[in-house]
């Protein structure tokens, strides 16, 4: 860091020098030069380069721990000390009076005078919307914390704060000679017994999910409510407000114990700036470091107290509380003793994950159990779980009683790998764990951290971003294929890059020796990923000239395994069954059963297989007034199974007269079907193309007759709806009948909605000083910049840039109501002219792997998709985390100054078949659109899809109210809707298919025969036209695109 | 009475002579005759006749009307015949590319085929089996045209572009399935290389089935050469595979759109590798016009027939 300050100094001189000869030497023209490039710096990549600036908790901890620790009374800071109190909302909350409300954009900043000058660590308590308020969203608070404008380290740009979801249900406490019963094939109701086995009370469903405590106060069951087929069906689960401190911690989970910031003598300004959701504040504690007790003290500590005689047995899946709406109990059928288990019925009886599944697997994800011990004493806690994970590894947790963690050792409780299930005690290096608890009731907490792996993964981590810095640098030097027979002098011109790889070389090996020591000496998979790349440093340090060009590709997929390794390592998955609170030195539980029990397990699963059909479960089928409605889906198998626990869980309860019959097809099934009489009522995913397709030949609906379609499209102020959807997704569903100014119909409602957007990478940007463009004119100033160091830029040359480009200089794609192509009138062939030019004059690649491209900097600038490419980077570049962003297309700067960033939209629909409308099914139909495309109902699938696949699983859904309640940042929630508001469709007429082609042959024309762009796109006017009038002729129904208002 | 009767006629049947029949009844009879031979091959034919014949019918009828697979036909007469013969330039085109990949991947790879069986039968048994599968497995399944996806990838890093960049003959990558120079030749080589298909195999497994004694009768006979005894003994003893094969091959001759596919995406660029498979593909699938891609189909149909009967006659003439 010393040196590349001195390395900045340096740079600086230089260019004053630089800047001073120009003057001397008068050129206008390179004067000019120079001040556009002094202006380049903006906000956008400013903020990159302060992130590429920023010290790294370990490197501030080098440079602070030489000051003395804080070692006065607390500090509490609170509404009182607000640095712009006029500005702030002070309000009460939550029982608490005078709390600051911290919006989820913009910053609240403190003031606090410190008396002493020295290290301090710091606590917040805060507090989060509940449920019952509707801007409250199911992501996690983020905030940036600053102190005097600076952020101090790295790690606290993305501080973490977690929210208490809690399940909803009611509770019973038994009496004195109540009891239940344990779960069996013929005890499925929700029935308490007598001590002679006689019913005393059965629960009424409404009365369900109902959670019964023993009278010591822990659960013996819950009660869960029951799907058509007598499945259990979870808990609904809600946000419940607390108030909760928040200790200064790392929130990448490298690094165990609390943070400290340096704080001088004299008046300071602490700032949180938002990134994620609203919370309040009620004070920021500056006080003493802490730190924690080892095992040993503590064991010293309670070494007079007795052993514990009682135990008690915990259920896992009767959690109190988790840190996100997505863990939740669930039913595992592949262990026979887990409990409790039945062989066909799904029954809840764990809580986790398996291998892959992102659920409390997620740093600094939790999960929080209460329970009540008889008698104080000393305890251990046993558990049965699973950990299929992180083989030749451990998976860890940190466990927290009552709100603390105990001991040091308590931060790393380590679950080793199996294929199957295990039982053991927690424990800390072989030594099981006791811990003192008092009688009565107490939570214990076990949360997600990489425990011993932190240091190994930071550091890893660390070498990669240099490693990828380097690997930047040789690309600019050398390009994307260096040849091995060339000189290209890296010795002179990246002296300091090839000295580091040298020494990173070192550190990665330093690393895996680390982790040979874990797996006991034994070499692995993970070992090899990370030898490989030190191997290869150390050949391109040692002998630069040769073997930087020979090597170069390789590191480069070196690099990605490394980061790929690193993002799974951070993919914690643990499933546990149950928990015992035992005196010490019991059996452990039993991981499986023996095989007399399995056996009997897996022939009653046989047995069942025949007389309990478990695929149509769910709807409430053949019952009096429940109708059915076919819906068919052309999503895969995981999304359907989320889809359809979504009806079960929400549909199902609000509208208990429709029950809903989801189909997995493929999209090939609809024509014979529908043509059969067959078909669906209601059929999801259908493209607008398709759509029209179908509309023009009378195969669907038109909705916009039916009732609940105004309150969709437009909202309604009485009841608080608003518009579902952005204006332009209704564009290519709406047709005019007859002629333009006919009457309009809207045959679909949108699903999905994409886009394009462009896609940067920061440290590249930052480096080069460039600004990201916001037109085509400042697109095309920094295109020689990039081009002339060996970069490339990326762009597709399909119809949905072409019409962007038409859309931008004004034009529209069809013209007479939709009866003609636009082909011949000069805004159209400008914008095409314009396309061609990009990849004739300045040779775009027209063929490119944009993610691996994009990932090695050698594309660092491309228009793409925005979610299937922001889920492929967030997977395929995890080294990358926070070196890229996205912003919306550039704009075409018009002849009034104003700069028109329209871009065209892809969309979605779903459709309601005419076949429904004879069934009498379609208004039915229609209420479960309007249900299933809410922005609640479409956040919550979001969020399950991003449970179930991780942060790629975003979801394009096209209703603009679900984005805030998925993951999204701040920055990136604001770039979405800047694109949004610029959004135009594109009207679809039957014939459409025509168009698409025609500007491809048009395209590939002026590519490869040097064609003249206008003149080759004008050619096929008549052809596509021709075809247009072809269909009017042959189809009875005439669609038209009706007329601007 | 009326029961000795009856009982009379069955016991002595007037006899019945072929001629005093007409022919449908002499069938009918015949038909109750063997009516145990008609039930068992009656499944077969059911589903034959749904599957197979059936469609071909349907679709002969389709190919008169306007029929967009979800409102009821209408009639149309032999307007969409007129209409792909008189007013479908691009069918025109089609039916060119169609000939030229029949000619290719007929004919051609037909000899190639058989050639390249006979070569290889020479071969020691065991290195015969893994050079047949080496030669067989190209065609084993379509997606194997991926390799040559990779090959000639228009991406600079595909190998074709990056060999010849690295070689500096060029400067910006070729887009060799976008372009309609390449497009054509490429797909023809392709089309070879996966042409080698059962017709193959069945020509290795009847050149194995030739009586060895048949060739030293001939050598008693006068051969003199190897070509004579391919042409005397070998063929003629391979008669049938050889139909099997023509058939074989002309098939997947006519019916050479999913490599098309595959290498040059749908449609391709100007329609420069359009077949009358795609055509079909583009107006069943895309347009929604069932009548029209009817016609073409049944235009299809009466190709491959005619072009079966030839083959036929000239199979005849082998060995004479």
């Amino acid at each position: 860091m010393e040196n590349s300050k001195l390395k900045r100094v340096v740079a600086l001189v230089l260019s004053a020098i630089m800047v001073f000869c120009l003057f001397v030497t008068a050129n206008p023209a390179s004067l000019v030069a120079a001040s556009a490039a002094a202006e380049k710096d903006t906000s956008t990549t400013d903020e990159a380069l302060e992130i590429l600036d920023d010290d790294k908790w370990l490197e501030y901890k080098a440079k602070n721990s030489k000051y003395p620790n804080y070692k006065g009374e607390n500090i509490v800071i609170d509404s009182d000390d607000l640095a712009s109190p006029e500005k702030v909302e002070v309000v009460e909350y939550d029982g608490k009076q005078n709390v600051v409300f911290v919006p989820d954009t913009g910053s609240v900043s403190w003031k606090v005078n410190i008396t002493e000058s020295g290290l301090y660590a710091m606590d917040i308590l805060y507090n989060y919307l509940g449920s019952d308020d509707t801007r409250a969203k199911a992501t996690d608070i983020e905030r940036t914390l600053r102190i005097d404008d600076e952020v101090p380290y790295t790690e606290l740009r993305n501080l973490v704060f977690t929210k208490k979801w809690v399940d909803q249900l009611n509770k019973y406490v038994l009496k004195d000679g109540e009891m239940v019963k344990e779960k069996s094939n013929k005890n499925l109701s929700a029935t308490i017994y007598d001590a002679n086995g006689n019913a005393v009370k059965t629960f009424a469903d409404e009365e369900l999910p109902m959670a019964v405590y023993d009278a010591n106060g822990n659960i013996v069951t819950i009660f869960y409510e029951k799907d058509g087929a007598d499945n259990e069906r979870r808990p609904v689960k809600v946000l419940e407000p607390e108030w909760t401190e928040y200790t200064l911690n790392d929130p990448t989970g490298n690094y165990s114990g609390e943070f400290y910031i340096y704080l001088e003598q004299g008046e300071h300004v602490i700032t949180l700036e938002a990134q994620k959701e609203y919370m309040y504040v009620a004070s920021i504690t500056l006080r003493a470091r802490e730190s924690l007790m080892s095992y040993e003290e503590y064991k010293n500590m309670y070494k007079d107290k007795p052993k514990a005689t009682t135990s008690v047995r915990l259920e896992a899946e009767y959690f109190t509380s988790t840190s996100s709406r997505t863990i939740y109990g669930q039913n595992d059928r592949s262990s026979a003793i887990t409990s409790p288990q039945h062989p066909s019925y799904s029954w809840i009886n764990d809580v986790g994950g398996r291998n892959g599944s992102y659920n409390w697997a997620s740093i600094g994800q939790w999960i929080e159990w209460t329970f009540t011990v008889p008698e104080s004493g000393m305890y251990v806690i046993s558990t049965r779980f699973l950990q299929d994970a992180l083989e030749g590894l451990y998976v860890s947790r940190r466990i927290y009683i009552d709100g603390e963690v105990p001991f040091e050792e308590a931060n790393n409780l380590q679950f080793l790998f199996d294929k199957s299930w295990q039982g053991d005690t927690l424990n800390a290096g072989g030594e099981d764990l006791e811990f003192y608890f008092e009688k009565g009731e107490h939570t214990f907490r076990l949360e997600v951290n990489y425990g011993g792996l932190g240091d190994m993964v930071a550091e890893l981590r660390d070498c990669v971003t240099r490693i990828n810095a380097i690997y930047v640098k040789i690309l600019t030097i050398s390009g994307s294929s260096p040849d091995p027979y060339m000189d290209y002098f890296y010795y002179q011109r990246m002296p300091e890059e090839i000295q580091e790889m040298g020494q990173l070389a070192k550190r990665l090996t330093a690393v895996s020796e680390q982790m040979k020591a874990i797996s006991g000496g034994e070499s692995s998979s993970s070992t090899a990923t990370v030898e490989n790349v030190a191997r290869v440093l150390e050949k391109m340090s040692k002998d630069s000239e040769r073997q930087i060009a020979k090597n170069f590709a390789q590191l480069k997929s070196y690099i990605g395994n490394l980061g790929t390794w690193i993002n799974n390592i951070g993919q914690q998955a643990l499933i546990v069954d149950y928990f015992e609170i035992k005196p010490a030195g019991g059996e452990d539980p039993k991981g499986e059963g023996n095989f007399f029990v399995n056996a009997w397990y897996e022939i009653c699963m046989f047995w069942y297989s025949f007389i309990r059909d478990n695929s149509s479960y769910g709807s409430a089928e053949g019952q009096e007034g429940v109708t059915t409605v076919d819906v068919w889906t052309t999503v895969s198998r995981e999304y359907t199974q989320i889809i359809r626990t979504i009806i079960d869980q929400d549909f199902a309860k609000e509208y208990p007269n429709i029950a809903i019959n989801l189909k997995l097809v493929t999209m090939g099934t609809l024509l014979p079907a529908t043509l059969s009489g067959v078909g669906p009522d209601v059929m999801m995913d259908v493209t607008s193309s398709d759509c029209i397709n179908y509309a023009v030949r009378g195969a669907v609906l038109d909705l916009s007759k039916y009732e609940g379609f105004n309150e969709m499209r437009y909202g309604n102020p009485e009841t608080g709806v608003e518009a579902y959807f952005h204006e332009s997704s209704w564009t290519p569903f709406t047709v005019a009948l007859d002629s333009s100014e006919g009457e309009q119909a809207v045959f679909g409602i949108p699903e999905k909605q994409s886009f394009n957007v462009m896609f940067y990478r920061k440290d590249i940007f930052a480096d080069l000083g460039l600004k990201v463009p916001n037109t085509w004119d400042e697109f095309n100033a920094i295109m020689p910049i990039l081009v002339s160091q060996n970069y490339d830029i990326g762009m597709s040359h399909d119809i949905g840039v072409f019409n962007t480009f038409v859309y931008q200089h004004g034009g529209e794609l069809y013209t007479n109501g939709g009866t003609t192509i636009s082909f011949d009138e000069d805004v159209t062939l400008d914008a095409f002219t314009e396309l061609c030019k990009f990849f004739t004059t300045y040779n775009f690649p027209l063929k490119f792997d944009a993610a691996n491209r994009f990932r090695s900097g050698e594309m660092p600038m491309f228009i793409g998709d925005y979610i299937t490419y922001y889920n492929q980077f967030t997977v395929f570049a995890p080294e990358l985390k926070g070196l890229w962003g996205f912003t919306t297309v550039p704009g075409t700067v018009q002849e009034d100054g104003t700069v028109n960033k329209s871009i065209v939209t892809t969309m979605n629909s779903i459709v309601i078949m005419m076949d429904a409308a004879d069934r009498g099914k379609d208004q039915l139909g229609f209420n479960f659109i309007k249900w299933w495309m809410s922005g609640d109902i479409q956040g919550q699938y979001a969020n399950e899809l991003v449970a179930l696949l991780g942060p790629a699983g975003k979801y394009a859904t096209a209703n603009i109210h679900a984005f805030g309640d998925m993951s999204w940042t701040a920055n990136e929630l604001a770039e979405i809707e800047n694109q949004f508001a610029n959004l135009k469709g594109v009207p679809e007429m039957p014939g459409s298919y025509i168009i698409a082609r025609n500007i491809e042959f048009a395209f590939l024309d002026v590519y490869n025969n040097d064609a003249v762009p206008s003149e080759a796109l004008q050619d096929y006017t008549n052809t596509i036209n021709a075809e247009f009038t072809r269909k009017r002729e042959e189809l009875d129904r005439k669609f038209f695109i009706p007329a601007k208002k | 009475m009326s029961e000795n009767a009856v009982g009379k006629t069955q016991k002595a049947p007037k006899p019945v002579a072929r001629k005093e029949m007409t022919k449908w009844q002499w069938t009918w009879k015949e038909m109750k005759r063997n009516y145990a031979a008609y039930l068992m091959c009656a499944p077969y034919f059911l589903i034959f006749f749904t599957f197979t014949v059936l469609p071909v019918i349907l679709s002969v009828f389709f190919s008169f009307t306007v029929f967009n697979m979800i409102e009821p036909p209408k009639w149309y007469g032999l307007g969409n015949y007129m209409r792909l013969f008189l007013d479908d330039e691009i069918f025109i085109q089609a039916i060119m590319n169609t000939l030229v990949f029949a000619v290719m991947t007929g004919p051609v790879s037909y000899l190639l085929s058989l050639f390249t069986a006979w070569f290889i039968n020479e071969l020691p048994p065991k290195i015969r089996a893994v050079v047949t599968l080496i030669f067989y497995a190209p065609s084993l399944s379509t997606g194997m045209t991926f390799i040559w996806k990779i090959l000639f990838d228009g991406d600079s890093y595909g190998y074709a572009n990056s060999i010849l960049m690295r070689l500096d003959i060029i400067q910006a990558p070729i887009q060799f399935f976008q372009n309609e120079t390449y497009v054509m030749p490429l797909c023809i080589v392709v089309a070879l290389w996966t042409s080698l298909g059962v017709s193959f195999l069945s020509f290795i497994g009847g050149l194995q089935t030739v009586p060895k004694d048949q060739f030293e009768a001939a050598a008693v006979d006068g051969i003199k050469n190897r070509w004579q005894e391919l042409w005397y003994v070998t063929l003629p003893n391979m008669k049938q595979q050889m139909l099997f094969g023509a058939v074989m091959a002309i098939t997947q001759s006519f019916n050479f759109g999913t490599v098309v596919n595959d290498l040059a995406g749908f449609p391709s660029v100007n329609y420069c590798a359009h077949t009358i498979m795609h055509h079909l593909q583009d107006y069943g699938g895309q347009r929604f016009e069932v009548g029209y891609s009817s016609a073409i189909a049944v235009v299809l149909f009466i190709m491959m027939i005619g072009s079966n009967m030839l083959v036929n006659k000239i199979l005849n003439k082998v060995g004479q």
